[in-house]
Formats: structure tokens, sequence, C-alpha cells
């Protein structure tokens, strides 16, 4: 009876421990794709329209350089300003969520937003640019995945909240690598 | 631990990427004046080609033969089919990319031929400053000639370039024009209830194509002035 009940607790102990990893595991794995667009800035963002030359998201910041940036502004000030500043909105909210990860911290707004500027830039500012590249591609799907990681934690918070679906719940916390998945199921 | 080499990580990438963001805006802001006018002309001249082939695009409303403009000379069937246009909503949906892309050629075209003219100015004035540093009286005066040389050849170009600029600013007005008539049609057919007035769209597809062929003309004048003599690339 006792040794039964000591290989019962053993087993719960193991499948904490496995969880902590993966918890710590997805932590990990999401605090680097915050760190991906800041990587991607260096890679190429788009063709220009006119040079048919290939920019990356630095470069596209190189942009607000005169004279060109006065082409650009008399061409279409609207997307020339999505051009040239969307990156730095991109690095900006990229470095906002990184910091807001590495203390554990949700914030919903910020992938979000960084997918609508990425959006804006491939499809918005059309008349500037004539395709869009690989590092711009990267940051919409980073983003993308990242607005999915925000969503599931609100899913996980109201599951929480309104104590229900407790096997949901824990595998939200889990995949989501938040580790508050001790609540207990009444 | 964990948290305190997350955030080192999210230092060091930022340090680095901002690095690289300095140095590139520096290298844009430290090119020398010849790399900035020859990107500035190349710029003029892509997006005169590219005003062309707008320009080519809108003109297969004109019909007729189209020589030597190999993005008319593929649309002679799409001419033909919108000569036998009837219904005017269908004409215009026909019309409006083209005339907006058109336009949206033309804009970039006198943004693309301002952008050259501030690059050149910027390049001659270094150049002139350059000249007057020469203390031999013999290579400052070869100088001086080579200078003028290549000021003639600029003065060449830029009144090839304005000249095409005019041009283009007249077929402009030509195509606000026909766009205006389209619309009044379009306007009449949304009110008239005498099935008749369609027959009023065939002719002003005829009219059009006077309009245009002068258009078409102009086009090609633009294409051949922007073979830029000014080769300082």
């Amino acid at each position: 009876m006792r040794e039964r009940s000591r290989t019962r607790q053993q087993g719960s102990r193991d499948q904490t421990r496995n969880r902590e990893v993966i918890t710590l595991t997805m932590r990990l794995a999401a605090f680097m794709a915050t760190l991906i667009p800041l990587a991607a800035m260096v890679l190429p963002w788009v063709m220009l329209d006119g040079t048919g030359e290939v920019v990356s998201g630095v470069g596209a910041i190189a942009l607000l350089v005169p004279p060109m940036s006065k082409y650009l502004y008399a061409v279409s000030p609207l997307q020339a300003a999505l051009l040239t500043v969307g990156p730095v909105l991109v690095a900006l909210l990229a470095i906002i969520t990184s910091y807001n990860y590495r203390r554990r911290r949700s914030i919903y707004w910020a992938p979000p937003a960084m997918l609508v500027v990425a959006v804006a830039i491939a499809y918005g500012a059309g008349d500037l640019v004539t395709a869009a590249e690989l590092g711009l591609a990267i940051v919409m799907a980073v983003s993308a995945f990242l607005t999915l990681h925000q969503i599931a934690i609100r899913v996980q918070v109201v599951l929480r909240r309104k104590m229900k679906m407790p096997a949901i719940y824990r595998a939200l916390a889990v995949i989501n690598g938040m580790g508050h998945y001790r609540w207990s199921e009444r | 631990m964990i948290r305190r080499t997350l955030k080192y990580t999210l230092i060091v990438v930022v340090v680095v990427l901002s690095g690289y963001a300095g140095l590139t805006v520096y290298g844009e802001v430290t090119q020398t004046e010849a790399a900035r006018m020859s990107g500035s002309v190349q710029l003029a001249e892509n997006q005169a080609e590219n005003m062309n082939r707008a320009l080519g695009d809108v003109s297969v409303f004109a019909g007729g033969n189209s020589d030597g403009n190999a993005s008319e000379a593929g649309s002679q069937p799409e001419t033909s089919k919108i000569a036998k246009i009837t219904n005017i909503d269908t004409l215009i949906d026909r019309w409006e990319p083209r005339y907006d892309d058109a336009k949206l050629a033309y804009v970039k075209f006198e943004a693309a031929i301002d952008n050259a003219k501030a690059s050149t100015a910027g390049y001659f004035a270094t150049q002139q400053a350059l000249t007057e540093r020469i203390n031999d009286p013999a290579a400052k005066a070869q100088a001086q000639e080579d200078d003028e040389r290549d000021v003639a050849l600029y003065r060449q170009w830029e009144t090839h370039a304005n000249s095409a600029l005019a041009k283009a600013r007249a077929v402009g007005k030509q195509l606000d024009d026909m766009d205006a008539n389209l619309r009044k049609l379009e306007l009449r057919t949304d009110f008239v209830f005498d099935t008749s007035s369609f027959q009023e769209v065939p002719e002003a597809i005829l009219e059009l194509n006077a309009e245009l062929s002068e258009f078409r003309e102009a086009s090609e004048t633009i294409r051949a002035a922007t073979g830029s003599p000014f080769e300082a690339k």
C-alpha cells in the first residue's frame, strides 16, 4: 500500500518536472521568437519601384536620408512614411514584446500591432514597392505566431478566472510557457 | 538567472542592430555626390520607362498600329476588344486602372526628375570646389574645361527631361479630359431611360481614338528624349 503510494507520488513529481521543462522551453522559445523580427531587420524586406533595388529593414530606414526621402515623400507621403518609419515601429514593438516576455508578462497589443505594420508595409506601400521579400515575410509570420500566443494567453486567463475546463487550462499553461498550472480542479 | 540571461541577450541584439543601422545610415549620408547623382539619374530614366509603359497601356484605347512599342504591339487583340465595348461600365472598368497607373507614373516621373536635378546640383558644386583647389594653372584650366563639358552634357539632359515632362503633362491633361468624358457618359447613361444612349458610347471611343493617337506619339517622344546624353554614371 505504502509502496504504491510512493510510486504514485514519484510519478506525479516526474510529470510536474516534465511540465516544468516544457514550460521553460516554451517560455524560452517565445522569447527567442520576439528576437526574430530584430534579426530579420538585416534581411531583404522590399524591392523598390524604379530602382529595382532590394532593401533590408535597416536599409528602408536609411531611405530617410535625402534626396531619396524627398523623392519617396513626393510620390506618396503616407506610403513613404510606412516604408521608412514602419521598420522602426516593428523594431520598437519587437523590443517591447521581448522585454515583457522576459518578465513573463503578457502584452496583448504589441504582436498584433507588429503584424499590422508589417502587412501595411507589404501591401500598403504598393506605389513605392514592387515586391515583399523574405525578411518582411518572416516578420509577418513571427508576429502572427506571437499574436496566436497572446490569444492563447487570453483564453488561459479567462479559463482560470472562470474555473472552467481545467484540462485545457493546464495544457494552455504549459504551451504558453506561463507555468501557472497548479490550480486544482474542484 | 534565466531572466538575467534573457535581459543580456536582448541588450546584445539591440546594440548589434543599432550599430548596424547606424553604419547603414552613415554609409548613406557619406555617399559620394557622384554616386548619389548617378542613382538619381538612373531612377529618373527608369521612371520614364515605366511611364512610357503605363501610357502605352492606356493607348490600347487608341487602337490602330503601334510600331516599335513592345507593350502596345502585344495588346492588339485587346484594342479590338475595347473598340467593341458598348457598355459604359465595362469601358470604365477597363479604363480606370490604366488611367490610375498613368497618373501615378507621371507623379513618379516628375519626382524622379526633381530628385535628379537636386542631386546634380550638389555634384557640380562639389566638382567646382575641387577644381578651385587645384594650384597648377594648366591643370586647373584643363579641369575647368572638363567641368564645363560635364555641365553642357547635363544641360542637354535637363532640356530633354524638361521637354519630356512638359509632354507628359500635356498627355496627362488629355487623359484627364478623357476621364471626364467617360464620367459624363456614365452619368448620362445612368439617368437616360432611352436605350439609344448606348449608341453614343462607340462614338465616344472613336473620339478617344483620335485623341490618343496624339498621346501615343507623345509617349514615343518621351521614350526617345529620356535616352540620356548625360552619361556620367
